[in-house]
């Protein structure tokens, strides 16, 4: 598995290209955009870790070539994570903020991996998710977190996903944004329910 | 604006507006007394002269013939000067006292015999006829005090005389008309000087909190960086000593080291949750209330099942608001929390429309002094039978957070219960 780790401070760098290769991943390490786009292009990664804040390239830009490349991202930022990043339509595929514990890290990078090898397809309200390219088939983008989140409502587990609300509410702004009538509500001493919303 | 400067402002003209009120008053009040004693030594001066002035012209006319060799150029001496109270008090030519009195005032006397005949002693005043005047006069009669002011601007004296009542009504619209001036221009003095002042006082307090602002600003400023600057050496640092104990094994050093990072890395997060609303980047989604407050409840049902607290949930489906989903989150869990903590017996939460506005009521038996129920949303209170670890920031983020989202919040005690209300 190659991964791209993408950040300008060359100890984590160093650090966390250590761990993940303790962990028997391949890692390319990048600590401008610029760079990130020269390796993207020379190596086919299964993901990129990539930090925000890198310079020479506007990390908008960045996300887009990415995102056509179809590597999926595993974005690194400074703040709380808001829905507003979440719903942007070139939102990476799950976010972190600083700071986390390497176990934590490693962690999602396996989540990811794993899923965009799998895959297979998740129905909810009309509406059809491919897990392995966490998009709709109509191309909106869904994060790790928030199919994550489906999978373990629809199976009628409880989800354990930080920040819950938050995902659900993004969630619940997507079906609302293709048009699906689903829509997920907490159903008291019952847990979260997907159900019809007749408006 | 900062919230330093508007009190300023409040203050200031609030205290300009109370002294310029306070002077204008004094000012006005004295004229408008005085105006009044002078049209009472008036009304003395016709009832010392018998309810008319003619007399006394006469008087003046004849001294003149007989006295014009004597002081010919000496005009005070032409007239015959009121007595006792008007020269006590005499301003020359310019008070009621002035030798042309008689012809510029405006009054009538009548008398009143005990049998209720009514008789004429002058009558100077074309404003009304003498049949008005007369029935006007007698209404005045009934009234209590011997004199004052009647149909606005004329003052009136009753006094009797063997038996028979006199009435001498005098007309002071003319005199006071001054007076009513001052009072405008009093008025739109006021009212143009406040503005002109909140005016200046609005550059002036610019300039004044403007190195305040700045401080306040950077101080925010520097939060925020202490934020984000201390979060990539606490990641660099924990993932070192990951990478330290997976090569060497762990040891009582490495692992010292994770305790003080994990310490820091809660501090980091508390400053960050402390200048969370001071800055203005909340972001804004539709936020199911009712999910998240079921939610945080049901999450923590058991912990109010281990102390014995009766949790009744009332909550109305599909409450949704704009705001910032993360602090509704927040707000919801440190109502719980709250609950959890002081809660004695029962604790009920009920979240409903009303009017266009969504109360949530948080309510639960506690043991509070009543007067104590304002102060629970100071930051850093801590109420007496709280947990020794409580800091006392919940409530004081609940009341942020309701305010950030333009509602009120409100807590009372009643009954040994405390009753908290926010309307959003």
């Amino acid at each position: 598995m190659k991964i791209l780790l993408a950040d300008p401070d060359r100890d984590l760098l160093m650090t966390y290209k250590a761990l993940l290769e303790l962990e028997g991943f391949e890692v390319t390490t990048a600590f401008d955009g610029t760079q990130v786009i020269t390796r993207s292009v020379q190596t086919r990664f299964d993901l990129a870790v990539m930090d925000r804040r890198l310079p020479r390239i506007d990390i908008r830009l960045l996300m887009k070539a990415l995102l056509e490349a179809d590597i999926p991202v595993l974005m690194l930022v400074d703040h709380k994570i808001t829905p507003a990043d979440l719903l942007d339509e070139n939102a990476a595929c799950a976010y972190m903020s600083f700071p986390f514990v390497p176990s934590e890290l490693i962690g999602r990078v396996k989540e990811i991996i794993g899923r965009s090898k799998d895959g297979g397809r998740l129905e909810v309200g009309g509406i059809s998710i491919d897990r392995s390219r966490f998009r709709e088939k109509n191309g909106m983008r869904f994060t790790n977190e928030e199919i994550t989140l489906l999978d373990s409502i629809m199976n009628g587990k409880k989800p354990d996903t930080h920040r819950i609300s938050t995902y659900i509410n993004t969630l619940n702004n997507r079906f609302e944004r293709l048009k699906s009538s689903a829509r997920i509500k907490y159903v008291i001493k019952e847990g979260y329910r997907v159900v019809s919303d007749h408006e | 604006m900062n919230k330093v400067r508007k009190k300023f402002l409040l203050y200031a003209m609030l205290s300009l507006f109370a002294l310029l009120t306070v002077m204008l008053a004094i000012i006005n009040g004295v004229n408008y007394t005085m105006a009044a004693g002078d049209a009472d030594r008036i009304t003395q001066m016709l009832c010392d002269n018998h309810g008319t002035f003619d007399d006394t012209i006469g008087k003046a006319a004849k001294k003149k013939k007989t006295d014009v060799s004597a002081s010919p150029d000496t005009p005070s001496q032409q007239y015959e000067r009121p007595p006792e109270d008007g020269a006590s008090r005499s301003m020359g030519p310019m008070g009621p006292d002035s030798p042309d009195m008689n012809s510029s005032l405006r009054y009538f006397t009548f008398v009143f015999n005990p049998d209720g005949n009514c008789g004429r002693i002058t009558y100077r005043l074309s404003a009304v006829d003498e049949e008005d005047a007369k029935e006007w006069a007698k209404s005045l009669l009934d009234s209590a005090s011997a004199t004052g002011w009647t149909r606005g601007t004329y003052r009136y004296r009753i006094y009797t005389e063997n038996k028979r009542q006199f009435v001498t009504v005098i007309d002071q619209g003319r005199e006071l008309l001054p007076s009513y001036r001052i009072l405008i221009i009093s008025v739109c003095g006021e009212v143009f000087g406040l503005l002109i002042s909140f005016l200046v006082l609005r550059v002036v307090s610019k300039k004044l909190f403007a190195p305040l602002e700045e401080a306040d600003w950077k101080q925010r400023q520097f939060i925020s960086n202490i934020e984000s600057e201390f979060k990539l050496p606490l990641t660099v640092i924990n993932a070192d000593t990951e990478l330290i104990e997976r090569q060497n094994g762990s040891s009582d050093y490495t692992k010292s080291i994770n305790r003080q990072v994990r310490k820091m890395t809660a501090l980091v997060r508390d400053i960050g949750s402390l200048a969370i609303f001071k800055e203005e980047s909340a972001v804004t989604t539709t936020v199911n209330l009712s999910s998240t407050l079921s939610y945080i409840l049901d999450d923590r049902r058991h912990k109010f099942d281990e102390r014995g607290i009766k949790l009744v949930i009332s909550i109305e489906d599909d409450i949704t608001i704009a705001g910032d989903d993360e602090a509704i989150r927040k707000m919801c869990a440190e109502l719980a929390d709250n609950a959890l903590k002081y809660a004695v017996g029962s604790a009920s939460f009920t979240l409903r429309r009303e009017n266009d506005r969504i109360l949530l009521i948080a309510e639960n038996g506690a043991k509070l002094q009543s007067g104590s129920a304002d102060q629970v949303f100071d930051r850093f209170t801590v109420l007496e039978n709280a947990d020794p670890h409580a800091i006392g920031l919940g409530l004081s983020y609940v009341r942020d957070i309701v305010k950030h989202h333009n509602g009120r919040v409100t807590a009372k005690v009643e009954d040994e219960r405390f009753i908290l209300t926010a309307a959003l």
